[in-house]
């Protein structure tokens, strides 16, 4: 498997981190696990906001949906507070009840008293992986222990992608589609993002703004979920804009499209640290200046059309999903940049 | 005259605008002359637990500057276009500096959205509240806009080469019942001298301003105001709530739990244009960041519903809420900054503020309001305080 820089196309300017993905972003780190028989093809995708070793911190969040998103928990806290605390959990929609009380159990695990404070509430996003997947046999095989070895696979450093973790089962542009990332600096601070390749239809994907041979046509879900992580300190309004801005990434490569019928992004800022603790009355925040949003906005952008396309090649056929080719059109993607 | 003076003073000083700003003198002999006015703490009702700051005001947070310009003119029959006119301007400035070149944290909230709130686009876009804050009628917004955006201009001509553009934040409530709204008889200019009169200090209610033609609970009301000091840990702050009141049915009335709308069932008014709305502002100099200033705006509708009202379909239930502690100087520029933000601990207390200065600030809007005629002879009566008294003498919560 080549990643997309590797065939010659870099979908805007910036550099990427070492990893070129979420990781990139220091203190983040991704889990995978795997559910899989003959039938099933799914699993679970954890993003770990900050190291395990710190026993809570309360981070800013910021969100940007098309219609409104859908499931996702933790909504009340993220859209009031604008904070959260708790590993983001990319998992099968069936199952977000399991994986909800698999982060609580998780949470109480490290600390009694997180039912009511830090790592409260969990924050578990539905994916709709029904493209080859039965939901009656998603929600019986899906258990709570793969929330666990997700998290106990957590990683920072070079991330899986493809059909790995939530990646599994999903569909786009008549592909198999899977779990996409990278990232890019941003002057001192670095942004990542982990996409979802759910959703495109066929003959509509773009890579650079080419279109590659066209997909087997599709019944499937349309929907799609994506997290941006940056070490750039950004207030909860200002992580909204990002996630919007990161959403026109995902719009240029066709995964957000009119057809979308659901859409998430999620965002937040490793550096937006919320010190509720301290005595006094008061505790120290910081914010980009409005200037230093716009180079973030473009990266956010340009990382997830990366991204959307780094997944899709790194994906492995199931159940009669092709992968999208990875010879003969990079080429001519290449002639079309050189000619623009 | 006496009342008169007890108004606004400052309605009259400085204006320029003669007596076009102000009614014929034979106006005043029309209402009941004996009618005295007062807050409600000087009738002895304290709502909640809190202490009220220097003048129990929005001004009571320091560098909050308000302002009004009141118009009324003429009586009798609506002659659209020329009387008769009961309304108004009122400006709340954050601090007295220049906005757009040192903005604070705001936000906003639609209670209930059938109003105008103009440039709660850009409060929201950016967290800032970079432009003046003013009331008035539903017909007279975009004129008020006008001469906001021409005071901003005189103030600061760079204004658009900023890479902020601040729009002026007008909101409306209607006062078709009294008032020659389809007249528009506010100009730019109104807006610009409410503007340039705002001040610190004690802040006119009542029957001025924005809150000229507006009636609450089938009472006179209009503008009222009140403030809070909040123990935050090793701090004191204040948070002051302004509103303009135009809603409520009588029998929801309630005043400190009291249900006074259903023991004062008279006075009132002939026919019944329903009122409908409020705008509420709230300033505090609590350290407080864009997405808490949210949280601080839902407060001001529970001190609403304290007061009885629901929120109806028709309403325009209307929040702004900004910190003026922290002025963002060089909004533009590219690096980080830093900003305190309050201690999650203390958002309770603060909330308490918030609630109880709504309430009596809506309250104050009530027993501050003077009874008055406008258009078509209608009247809407201020409510009784007298009656108000002896309700809550009745009720044991007054001695």
């Amino acid at each position: 498997m080549r990643r997309l820089r590797e065939l010659g196309l870099e979908p805007g300017g910036g550099e990427p981190g070492p990893h070129n993905a979420i990781t990139d972003v220091a203190g983040v780190s991704i889990g995978h696990a795997d559910i899989r028989t003959v039938d099933l093809h799914t699993g679970i995708t954890a993003i770990v906001p900050y190291p395990t070793e710190v026993a809570e911190r309360k981070l800013f969040i910021g969100r940007f949906a098309v219609d409104g998103g859908d499931a996702m928990s933790g909504l009340g806290v993220a859209e009031d507070f604008g904070t959260f605390s708790s590993p983001i959990v990319l998992a099968p929609a069936p199952v977000v009840g399991r994986v909800y009380e698999a982060l609580i159990s998780y949470g109480l695990g490290r600390d009694t008293g997180l039912s009511t404070d830090a790592g409260w509430p969990p924050v578990v996003v539905g994916v709709d992986d029904t493209a080859r997947n039965d939901p009656a046999l998603v929600y019986e095989k899906a258990e709570q222990s793969h929330l666990g070895a997700a998290l106990a696979n957590a990683r920072a450093g070079a991330v899986p992608m493809g059909n790995a973790g939530i990646g599994g089962g999903l569909q786009a542009f008549g592909f198999k589609g899977g779990v996409g990332t990278g990232s890019r600096r941003v002057g001192d601070y670095t942004l990542g993002v982990l996409v979802a390749v759910n959703g495109g239809l066929a003959g509509e994907l773009r890579v650079v703004g080419y279109p590659p041979p066209a997909g087997e046509e599709q019944d499937g879900p349309q929907t799609f979920a994506m997290v941006v992580a940056t070490d750039a300190p950004l207030l909860p309004r200002q992580l909204d804009r990002l996630a919007g801005r990161a959403a026109l990434g995902l719009a240029r490569t066709g995964l957000w499209s009119p057809d979308t019928r659901e859409g998430l992004v999620l965002s937040f800022s490793t550096t937006g640290i919320v010190q509720e603790e301290r005595e006094g009355s008061a505790t120290e925040v910081r914010l980009m200046g409005e200037e230093g949003l716009y180079p973030l906005f473009a990266a956010a952008a340009s990382t997830a059309e990366e991204a959307v396309a780094d997944g899709l090649l790194a994906a492995e056929s199931i159940a009669g999903l092709k992968t999208l080719p990875q010879t003969n059109w990079p080429e001519k993607a290449r002639r079309f940049l050189e000619l623009q | 005259m006496s009342r008169r003076s007890d108004v606004d003073r400052r309605t009259f000083l400085g204006l320029g605008l003669g007596a076009a700003a102000w009614p014929l003198l034979g106006f005043a002999g029309r209402v009941d002359a004996v009618e005295k006015r007062a807050r409600l703490r000087e009738l002895g009702i304290v709502i909640g637990k809190l202490e009220p700051g220097q003048y129990n005001a929005i001004t009571d947070v320091d560098g909050v500057q308000v302002g009004h310009v009141t118009l009324i003119k003429g009586e009798g029959p609506l002659v659209v276009g020329e009387a008769p006119v009961r309304t108004g301007v009122t400006a709340i400035l954050p601090h007295g500096d220049d906005l757009a070149s040192a903005p604070v944290f705001a936000a906003d909230f639609t209670l209930n959205g059938n109003g105008e709130l103009t440039g709660t686009g850009f409060i929201r876009r950016t967290g800032l509240l970079a432009a003046p804050v003013l009331f008035t009628n539903t017909s007279s917004v975009g004129a008020v806009y006008d001469g906001a955006m021409r005071w901003m201009l005189e103030r600061n001509p760079g204004l658009f080469k900023s890479g902020l553009h601040p729009e002026p934040v007008v909101g409306e409530t209607w006062a078709a019942f009294l008032h020659d709204t389809t007249g528009r008889h506010i100009q730019p200019e109104h807006a610009v001298a409410a503007l340039g009169a705002a001040q610190g200090g004690p802040v006119a209610e009542g029957c001025v301003g924005g809150g000229t033609g507006m009636r609450a609970y089938s009472f006179k009301a209009g503008i009222g105001t009140a403030s809070r000091k909040v123990p935050c840990g090793d701090r004191v702050y204040t948070v002051g709530a302004l509103v303009q009141a135009n809603f409520g049915r009588r029998p929801q009335l309630r005043v400190d739990g009291v249900p006074v709308g259903q023991e004062i069932t008279e006075l009132t008014p002939e026919r019944g244009i329903k009122s409908k709305s409020m705008l509420a502002a709230i300033a505090t100099d609590a350290p407080l960041i864009p997405s808490q200033l949210q949280r601080v705006c839902k407060r001001a509708a529970l001190g609403m519903a304290r007061t009885g009202a629901i929120s109806t379909h028709g309403s325009g239930d209307l929040v702004l809420a900004f910190a003026n502690g922290y002025r963002l100087h060089r909004y533009n520029i590219a690096e980080e900054r830093f900003a305190a933000m309050l201690s999650g601990r203390w958002m309770s207390a603060l909330y308490q503020g918030v609630v109880e200065a709504t309430e009596e600030a809506i309250l104050n809007s009530l027993t501050m309001a003077y009874t008055m005629t406008g258009r078509d002879g209608n009247t809407i009566h201020a409510l009784p305080l007298d009656r108000l008294v002896e309700v809550m003498r009745a009720h044991g919560r007054l001695k």
